[in-house]
């Protein structure tokens, strides 16, 4: 197996993963930024006693709660929160977290672990620092820019 | 050539990334991140790249900091003098400095200081994808090897 594969086929338990942010559907918009703000994430998992429910994102911020007629202090997450978000497994790859991350446009997605529950949640950001800290040394030590010679000996 | 080690000017089209100048109100911001939904606005003084506004900074800077959006400027919530790549910058530059540096988007200038793009995560994440889709591909034979039959016998 070549690096690129093994890239490709690395199941998410390996990447780097943060605690999930939890919130309450019936929590405050403000008191989710709170807890967001508080532990610097972008995006708060919205649970109830059953499991995963929706996403609270910075984007939900931006389109939704910063809108002039939302009152952060009353709005309730439930309102402005995205529902039945896309969530991946522990076992699932790299390859495949990166396809939905394209292919929906997220930035976050929540991580179940091999008990069924929502443990973590993989940003882009985690997935590319997978990339810088397990691609082949030879690759990181290049150049920044492209240059004409000299960079592949010989 | 690996999709990593492209440059940057082999995977964006250069232009005019979306923008606002440096006096403009954080509402006229927001509204111009709402509307192309575009990842982030550069904030121009004049010609010159002043700074970087993003969806965090629009949930950091202006949602749980409780500021007025029409009586704030944007040159009080952006991020000042971002770091900047070049077109000849390779990709695998840029997620080195988007994993080191934090980065979700990174202006790109050309040789007289101007933006002409700004990379984004899903770009990064679009080449992953699609150097992923090309290791899934079947080896296919495209020339005709002379040994066709190599039969049996001794």
């Amino acid at each position: 197996m070549n690096p690129f594969e093994a890239l490709a086929s690395a199941p998410l338990h390996k990447v780097n993963q943060r605690t999930l942010v939890r919130v309450r559907a019936t929590d405050t918009v403000a008191d989710a930024l709170q807890k967001m703000l508080d532990a610097k994430r972008g995006a708060a998992a919205v649970v109830d006693d059953d499991g995963l429910v929706g996403m609270f994102t910075e984007g939900d911020v931006l389109m939704k709660a910063l809108n002039a007629d939302v009152d952060m202090n009353t709005a309730t997450v439930g309102e402005l929160m995205t529902p039945d978000p896309v969530s991946m497994r522990d076992d699932d790859t790299f390859e495949n977290a990166i396809a939905i991350l394209r292919k929906r446009g997220f930035h976050h997605l929540p991580v179940y672990g091999t008990d069924g529950r929502p443990n973590g949640v993989i940003s882009v950001r985690d997935l590319l620092a997978y990339v810088a800290d397990h691609f082949p040394q030879e690759f990181l030590n290049l150049p920044p820019e492209r240059q004409e010679w000299g960079e592949y000996g010989g | 050539m690996h999709k990593l080690q492209l440059t940057i000017g082999e995977i964006v089209e250069p232009g005019q990334p979306a923008s606002v100048p440096l006096d403009a109100t954080v509402e006229e911001g927001l509204k111009r991140l709402r509307a192309a939904h575009p990842t982030c606005l550069l904030v121009m003084d004049g010609e010159r790249l002043a700074g970087i506004f993003t969806r965090k900074d629009a949930m950091v800077r202006v949602a749980c900091a409780n500021i007025d959006p029409a009586a704030t400027a944007m040159s009080e919530v952006m991020t000042p003098d971002p770091e900047t790549l070049t077109l000849s910058h390779r990709v695998i530059w840029a997620i080195n400095r988007m994993v080191s540096g934090g980065y979700r988007n990174i202006p790109v200038i050309d040789e007289s200081g101007t933006p002409v793009a700004v990379l984004g995560v899903s770009q990064v994440t679009a080449q992953l994808d699609e150097m992923f889709e090309e290791l899934a591909l079947p080896l296919v034979d495209t020339e005709e090897s002379p040994w066709v039959d190599i039969g049996g016998g001794a």
